[in-house]
């Protein structure tokens, strides 16, 4: 018998997996009605992550009730205190990246993790990656532009500082970006 | 009775969960958590259990060892709660183990992609034996002031002409945070760097939970004319199996007074000797 306790369990190993090692790929098999306007495995991502200790951040109208209907999660309009952030790749904006906290040098865990939705991993853009988690260096494409990447950078050069990036598309495939990643665009 | 799969409740694996996923993506440094009561008391692996029942899930085969042994009364009943609570497959050998817990040492196997290793830690803080206060401790981490590891150190040399510390040999992860690798033996430390597993470790009783990512850079702290050495097995051989090249326990018979040696990794000795064509 498999029951949401299973099922997270198993998304989180997804997760542990694609946070230890930057760049590959796995694809979410969360079965659950979804009344959000994010892939299944976006909110499998929150159902997993997310309880009445966290804030989290996402534009949309409709979904910050589901969020926290089924999680117990709080909203915050403001995103500089937010730990999750929920967005899909065309809501980006400089302003929205500029205000995502990104810890402090004595507690660099009280920063954001960014959830993205995107277009498509498999293609688009070519990332190489390079850093902890990766043997030599780990090719991804992905349709996401270049110019968050380079925000990403800014906010992640003084590690420990930074954000992490779960990055999630339409058919549910998952990859991971955390901070200690170093990314090239080819 | 009916329990929790996985003896904790959901929102203490959310915590863990997110606790965890932070430490992996900050090498070496010590996330605090809220470290829950478990029906084993404090300092008795309570870190790396509750690190273990967050991860586990019915696919897994467990593997839980104890100095090398997956039979010490610990190890056993460590076992024990999380195969009652999960009901999932356990094993002693690490090659077949998807998850494995551990004190006080790294399995001789050398981990595999995708294996995840647990580590019990009794103190997390690198910098305790230099001071105290963990507000300070933190500041030191945050500024990455590591001089009191190094004076300590080089204390050791002073007094005794070597680096003393045995096991819990402190390493520089990633370049930046110095990290007590948990009590393994020095031998175990190179085995951290660059491994293909990820290794978690979990403080309970400290409230701390950091880890090892794959592929990551793990030196331990030496100096040029001082370099760091692994306990030498030079010219010694498992009275048991004949194996050589591992870690061995020193045991004297007591009636002859006799020194002997034995490997450490029960579970690899006994694979080893069960091998076609083995040693003995």
């Amino acid at each position: 018998m498999t029951t949401m306790v299973h099922n997270t369990q198993k998304h989180y190993r997804e997760l542990v997996d694609l946070f230890s090692r930057p760049g590959e790929v796995r694809i979410s098999t969360f079965d659950i009605p979804n009344f959000t306007n994010f892939p299944d495995a976006v909110l499998a991502t929150v159902l997993t992550l997310f309880d009445n200790e966290i804030t989290f951040y996402t534009q949309d109208q409709k979904n910050p009730g589901e969020f926290q209907t089924l999680t117990g999660g709080q909203f915050s309009e403001n995103l500089s205190e937010a730990d999750y952030v929920v967005v899909k790749e065309h809501e980006l904006t400089e302003d929205v990246m500029r205000s995502l906290k990104t810890g402090t040098l004595g507690s660099p865990e009280k920063s954001a993790t960014l959830i993205i939705e995107v277009d498509s991993i498999g293609e688009g853009r070519k990332y190489s990656l390079k850093g902890p988690g990766i043997k030599t260096a780990n090719e991804i494409e992905m349709t996401f532009d270049p110019k968050w990447m380079i925000h990403r950078m800014e906010l992640c050069s003084e590690f420990p500082l930074g954000i992490d990036m779960i990055l999630i598309d339409r058919r549910n495939q998952l990859t991971v970006i955390p901070r200690t990643t170093i990314t090239e665009v080819e | 009775m009916k329990q929790n799969y996985a003896f904790l409740d959901e929102n203490s694996k959310k915590e863990i969960r997110r606790k965890t996923l932070k430490a992996i993506a900050i090498p070496g440094y010590q996330v605090p958590f809220a470290s829950r009561e478990l029906p084993i008391a404090r300092g008795w692996g309570t870190g790396g259990l509750q690190l273990t029942l967050s991860l586990v899930g019915q696919s897994d085969t467990v593997k839980v060892i104890d100095q090398g042994s997956d039979e010490s009364v610990n190890a056993v009943n460590i076992r024990k709660l999380i195969q009652d609570t999960t009901d999932v497959q356990d094993t002693i050998y690490t090659d077949a183990a998807t998850l494995i817990q551990s004190r006080h040492r790294i399995p001789e196997v050398p981990l595999k992609p995708y294996q995840i290793l647990v580590l019990q830690v009794p103190l997390p803080e690198p910098l305790r034996p230099v001071e105290p206060s963990e507000r300070i401790t933190k500041m030191l981490h945050a500024d990455r002031e590591y001089s009191g590891a190094w004076l300590r150190l080089f204390e050791q040399i002073m007094k005794y002409g070597s680096i003393t510390d045995d096991a819990d040999y402190p390493v520089l992860v990633n370049g930046r945070y110095v990290m007590a690798p948990s009590p393994i033996p020095r031998f175990d430390n190179p085995k951290m760097e660059n491994n293909d597993g990820l290794i978690l470790l979990g403080a309970g009783r400290e409230k701390k939970i950091y880890a090892v990512p794959p592929y990551t850079k793990v030196t331990p702290l030496a100096f040029e004319d001082y370099p760091f050495e692994v306990e030498s097995f030079d010219g010694i051989t498992c009275r048991e199996s004949g194996l050589t090249g591992v870690y061995m326990d020193e045991l004297v018979n007591e009636e002859t007074g006799e020194t002997y040696y034995v490997t450490n990794d029960t579970s690899y000795m006994l694979e080893e000797m069960n091998k076609e064509g083995s040693v003995r």
